[in-house]
């Protein structure tokens, strides 16, 4: 298991010959034949060190609009010849971004493939020229694994959705490619955009001489020195590494997944992206691509989808003399960064277009899906990371990177030497791990990773700033990580383990700000304070009010200072008015009264007006001995204002002459409203110390004085419930004296004969005192300018409302309008 | 402080039960008891009335400690309190000091209150139109304007068919009053049940 | 000076101080409102003191014989002075449930007994023709008893105020409740109209007594 900050260890890729697929054997065995072929062409062209990291899909990209050509375009772009020409399509859509896109989204590592698509697909170029030549069978050693087969399979999957145009056919010898194809086609899931990739041992055979360069790497495969045998060796002989120029053979692989079509210049460039493949595996250059054949004479087990991707040795002994070139590459370190110590840095610091750092070493890795033309550079970043860089340029640092994604596609199960966790980070090298198909079919050794392999591990990149050294890490010892170092970085103290810092910035439009700041303004609209009516309106309403105040002055003070008293009185008595004189009569004399005092100071001028006419004739018809009762505290204090302004204690002749004490009794207040008057009622001395009965039944009368129906209420309830249980109480009278504002309410308990009489307001008492010749008292003296004050309410109020109602009326018409 | 609450229900809910028995049923000891009861509810609400008035005191001269808007105002109200109330003490209700706060003071300023009163209603009226125009405020207006009418007294009597409106307006007040009436009596009823089952306890018990 | 004069002139100065407010709120009218307060709960606090508490509670100490029985309501009524602190104010619970206990009970009693069962046996006995003494008495009561039965059946389904969403969702009375509501509405606007004119004319009675204060202190003073 790879860690964080450490590099991939570097394999011997001939130590896993043997886990190879048949198909990719084939392959392999027919880039060793052709190998020998293109020897020559590629000894004579210059060699062009890629330290870059494979892109293994490059070429992928410039193969997916590829029509059905026969040889591949990565395989034609490894014919240096072929690679000059102008082979590549002119036609590069951006297809080979969206298979690049679909194995990025495999490797779930983020995209950025403009660089891809912007640059030049040089590798589309190599898969064009790949492409004109006739397939070539390509075998590989035996030993190939069912996951190199998947992987190629896979690899053909995401590739095929390039839908590149096929590049120009190049002669070429890749014959071994159509022995992928078959073979993948024997054993993987055939997809049906495999035409791309499926050209490609048809651009092999087409471009048989450039394919035969670029196929030389496939010779060293599993450490073959020579072409023909690259494999046949056993596990830990890396295959020595094609001398072909690996720059333009490797170029199809740096063309993986870009879209522009690979231009007529860029066989310098894919010289560059394809040293890695030369590199692969010891092999210095690559092997001739067979000639074409057509896809139905090739084994399916020789007919890659892809171009096998390389390996890293599989040993220390792969980096002999006896490695290729291309090989060598690949044990050497990764040029690039392990992931997760700052891979992402590592990227943005390099030129995209070329200067890349000495490739790594590649470690040893598993040959499934081993492509060819796979630089010996360490693949250590990962798939996207690496198409970051080679789909910007065709760095052969990348293509390993490409190569190891292109396995990890192709892998249906992963081996075990790819479970067993890494020990630390350092060049793999398998010193005496000899891999045989029987071991690796047996027993699951662990083996360590190639480096290609460990770099595809997924890891997390923000934390590898402060990640530490992952060998400075205590392994798990329990848990899914045992065994694990590094799996979870361990910060230094103090730091604090921060998500990527991401921008809280709302993204928002232009549009949406515009409409949040008209929402913020009617938000704003309603929490300010409205402003206050205008001063016209104000003064318009003051205006109002102060002729109001003066007419009404004016009017009533003219009325009381004349002393008018022209205005006649009706002399129909209402009936509950009659029936309290009719009460008042039947009152036995000198027998003790009680005077309920039950309204405030404010309606004293009128309840003295209304009350003093029935008092002053019950007085002086029947002598009673008055009680005064208040259930409010200033009703007390209004005792003997009334009696004074009705002229009860009034001297005679002018008053009554009665006399506190003796003839009229204050008793006070008496708290506790509904409860204190059933107190009362109950016992009146226990209520009330200073009462003058016993018994409640013993007062021949009741009288309330009340300006509000509610405290009339509560002595009709009371006094009626107490009648239901005391028959002596069924023969007292219960006498209202009510103000006007009163009256109506106290109405109903008249109808039902609870109140035996009420005078209410201001004309009863003037009817009462007509009616029963008592002396003229306050209410005669009222009664013309109560008059004139009614009749002036009654036309300001009719005139007044009459002119508001137009006046709303026409607001309301303004308003809508 | 659960108890006390339990407890002070328990002393509601028993006074009442006491005295709402005792306009039904008339066994001994019940009348008693509930007289007295009764009369402890006098004391207890005379004892209110001192507690009010001493709070109005505290909240007024917080305004004054704290030197609020209308602090003046405020002392102005506790001396005048405390003047009446020392005088009070001393002298009694009855005596004429005591009465001339009456008539000096409570009678004209709640009097002249209840005066202008008469202006503010009938600028009311007039602008009740412009605030609400409906059938109901036509009504209302047109009723008591119908009302003043028939009442209103004339140089040359009573206007004719004085009695009819009444008549007719006394009746449709009258059923309207008795619907009033039964509807606060349901109310009251109401409310009450609900003290004396311990729903509503304003006392403080919850 | 008698205090009837001294009473007449501040009662004129605290009437013209009030009357103020028609001009606008001003610091006079302010002032007299005040003072009013003021002496208004100082001459309420006297009126209990001397009415209640002294002849109720405090006399009867006196007597050995009436102090056992005075000792809860002697308790109770000081206990309400710790409402005073909110933190003893639950001290004064217990007084304030007796009171509450004891004015509910009160009010119950009362509304049942006082206003319920005999308003509704007045509105059944208004179609008792038996009482009418003759026949034309006996059909102005018919009309009067239909119209205040009428009044009181329309007024309370007025106040009925229970509904029920609809289909559409709004929420909407009863047909036939919000057809008794509607007419109930003219019940009622009708009785307010009749109750607002009672008020103008219990306050026009005030205006015109206070007026007449005014007139006549400075008619007497004048010496007209």
């Amino acid at each position: 298991m790879l860690q964080i900050g450490e590099k991939p260890t570097k394999k011997n890729t001939g130590e896993l010959e043997p886990i190879l697929p048949e198909w990719l054997r084939d392959v392999r065995q027919q880039a060793r034949e052709s190998a020998e072929e293109n020897a020559a062409q590629e000894a004579a062209q210059p060699k062009v060190q890629k330290n870059e990291p494979p892109d293994l899909l490059a070429g992928l990209a410039s193969q997916a609009g590829a029509d059905d050509d026969a040889i591949p375009d990565w395989l034609a772009g490894i014919n240096p010849a072929t690679a000059a020409k102008p082979s590549e399509s002119p036609a590069r859509e951006p297809a080979p971004s969206m298979a690049q896109d679909d194995r990025l989204s495999l490797m779930g590592e983020p995209e950025d493939l403009s660089d891809v698509r912007e640059e030049k697909d040089e590798l589309s170029e190599w898969f064009s020229r790949a492409s004109e030549q006739p397939g070539e069978p390509f075998t590989f050693e035996p030993g190939e694994s069912q996951d190199d087969l998947d992987l190629m399979s896979n690899l053909d999957a995401s590739a095929a959705s390039l839908q590149q145009p096929a590049p120009p056919k190049e002669e070429e010898d890749l014959g071994w490619l159509h022995d992928l194809e078959a073979s993948a086609k024997r054993s993987a899931e055939p997809s049906a955009p495999r035409q791309d990739l499926g050209s490609m041992p048809d651009n092999a055979s087409s471009q048989p001489s450039s394919g035969g360069e670029d196929l030389s790497w496939l010779n060293n495969l599993g450490g073959i020195s020579e072409p023909s045998q690259p494999f046949d060796q056993p596990q830990g002989k890396p295959v020595p590494a094609q001398p072909a120029a690996p720059q333009e053979d490797l170029s199809w692989l740096d063309n993986l997944g870009r879209t522009e079509p690979s231009q007529p210049t860029q066989p310098p460039a894919a010289q560059e992206d394809l040293s890695w493949l030369d590199n692969l595996g010891g092999t210095s250059e690559l092997p001739q691509p067979e000639p074409a054949r057509p896809s139905s004479d090739v084994p399916d087990s020789s007919s890659p989808i892809l171009s096998p991707r390389r390996t890293a040795p599989l040993s220390e002994e792969a980096e002999n003399e006896s490695l290729p070139e291309w090989l060598k590459s690949a044990t050497e370190e990764p040029s690039m960064p392990p992931l997760g110590a700052g891979a992402l840095s590592w990227f943005a610091s390099h030129d995209l277009d070329g200067n890349q750092p000495a490739a790594t070493q590649e470690s040893s890795a598993s040959l499934s899906g081993e492509m060819p033309g796979l630089s010996e550079e360490t693949p250590s970043p990962p798939f996207g990371q690496a198409q970051e860089t080679g789909g910007s340029t065709p760095s052969s640092e990348s293509l390993p990177a490409s190569n190891q994604d292109v396995d990890a596609l192709f892998s249906m199960d992963v081996p075990d030497w790819l479970s067993n966790p890494e020990s630390g980070v350092s060049d793999v090298s398998l010193q005496g791990a000899e891999i045989s198909p029987a071991e690796a079919g047996a027993s699951l050794a662990p083996v360590e990773l190639p480096s290609w392999v460990q770099a595809m591990r997924p890891v997390e990149a923000f934390i590898s700033e402060a990640a530490a050294g992952t060998e400075d890490q205590a392994p798990e010892r329990e848990g899914p990580l045992a065994g694990l170092r590094g799996v979870i970085p361990l910060l230094p103290i103090g730091s604090s383990r921060r998500p990527k810092a991401l921008s809280l910035t709302l993204q928002a439009t232009d549009e949406q700000q515009a409409g949040a700041a008209l929402l913020e303004q009617i938000l704003a609209g309603e929490t300010a304070a409205r402003p206050l009516v205008t001063s016209s309106s104000v003064a318009s309403q003051n205006v109002l009010r102060w002729v109001l105040t003066g007419l009404v002055m004016v009017v009533l003070g003219a009325m009381i200072g004349l002393r008018s008293q022209s205005m006649p009185v009706s002399t129909a008595l209402p009936v509950e008015v009659s029936a309290a004189s009719n009460a008042i009569a039947n009152i036995p004399e000198g027998a003790p009264v009680l005077v309920v005092v039950d309204y405030e100071p404010a309606l004293a001028g009128e309840l003295e007006a209304v009350s003093g006419p029935l008092l002053d004739n019950m007085v002086l018809l029947r002598h009673p001995n008055l009680s005064f009762l208040s259930t409010s505290p200033n009703g007390s204090a209004l005792v003997e204002r009334l009696v004074s302004n009705t002229k009860i204690n009034g001297p005679a002749p002018e008053g009554l002459g009665y006399q506190p004490g003796v003839q009229y009794f204050n008793l006070g207040y008496l708290p506790g409203g509904s409860a204190g008057v059933l107190a009362f009622i109950q016992s009146p001395q226990t209520a009330i110390p200073a009462a003058d009965v016993e018994n409640f039944s013993q007062y021949a009368a009741v009288i309330v004085l009340t300006d509000h129906a509610e405290s009339g209420r509560v002595w009709v309830e009371q006094l009626d419930a107490r009648k239901q249980s005391d028959p002596a109480l069924a023969s007292q009278p219960l006498l209202m004296v009510a103000s006007a504002q009163a009256g109506p309410l106290l109405q109903p308990y008249v109808s039902s004969r609870q109140v035996a009489g009420m005078i209410s307001g201001l004309p009863d008492a003037a009817r009462y005192e007509s009616v029963n010749n008592v002396p003229p008292g306050i209410a005669r003296t009222y009664w013309d300018a109560f008059g004139i004050g009614l009749l002036l309410a009654i036309i300001l109020i009719t005139f007044g409302s009459l002119w508001s109602l137009f006046t709303g009326i026409r607001l309301r018409r303004a308003g809508a309008e | 402080m659960r108890i006390v609450a339990i407890l002070s229900a328990i002393a509601a809910i028993s006074a009442g039960i006491i005295v709402l028995l005792g306009y039904f049923v008339s066994i001994p000891p019940l009348p008693d008891l509930r007289l007295l009861l009764t009369d402890w509810a006098i004391l207890i609400a005379g004892m209110a009335v001192l507690v009010g008035i001493y709070n109005l005191v505290a909240v007024q001269m917080e305004k004054i400690r704290t030197r609020q808007k209308g602090g003046a105002y405020g002392a102005l109200l506790v001396l005048s309190l405390i003047i009446t109330f020392g005088f009070g003490l001393l002298l009694g209700p009855e005596d004429p000091w005591m009465r001339l706060a009456v008539e000096a003071v409570i009678v004209p300023v709640e009097a002249a209150l209840m005066a202008i009163l008469a202006v503010t209603l009938i600028y009311a009226s007039i602008r009740l139109f412009q605030r609400r125009m409906d059938v109901m405020s036509v009504l209302f207006l047109l009723a008591a304007v119908v009302f003043m009418l028939a009442i209103m007294p004339t140089p040359f009597g009573p206007i004719p068919g004085d009695w009819f409106i009444l008549l007719v307006e006394g009746a449709i007040a009258r059923g309207g009053a008795r619907g009033l009436l039964i509807g606060i009596a349901l109310g009251t009823l109401l409310t009450g049940l609900r003290v004396l089952f311990g729903m509503d306890r304003p006392y403080g018990g919850n | 000076m008698s205090l009837d004069l001294l009473s007449a002139i501040f009662g004129l100065i605290f009437t013209l101080m009030v009357f103020s407010y028609l001009l606008g709120d001003n610091p006079l009218f302010r002032v007299a409102v005040y003072i009013f307060v003021g002496v208004s709960s100082g001459y309420a606090a006297t009126v209990v003191w001397h009415y209640v508490l002294v002849p109720k509670l405090f006399e009867p100490l006196r007597d050995p014989n009436q102090l056992v029985i005075l000792v809860i309501p002697l308790i109770l009524c000081f206990s309400l002075l710790a409402k005073l602190t909110p933190r003893i104010s639950w001290i004064g619970n217990f007084a304030m449930a007796v009171l509450v206990g004891v004015g509910a009970a009160a009010a119950i009693g009362g509304a049942v007994l006082g206003t319920l069962i005999p308003q509704v046996q007045a509105a059944i006995d208004a179609f008792d023709f038996r009482a009418a003494p003759s026949a034309s008495d006996a059909f102005f009561g018919l009309l009067s008893g239909i119209v205040m039965l009428m009044g009181t059946v329309f007024t309370l389904g007025y106040f009925h105020f229970s509904a029920e969403r609809a289909a559409d969702g709004k929420i909407r009375r009863n047909r036939v409740f919000e057809l008794i509501a509607s007419i109930g509405r003219i019940f009622i606007a009708i009785t307010f109209g009749v109750l607002f004119a009672g008020v103008y004319m219990s306050a026009l009675t005030a205006m015109i007594e206070r007026l007449g204060f005014v007139i006549n202190f400075f008619r007497q003073f004048i010496g007209i």
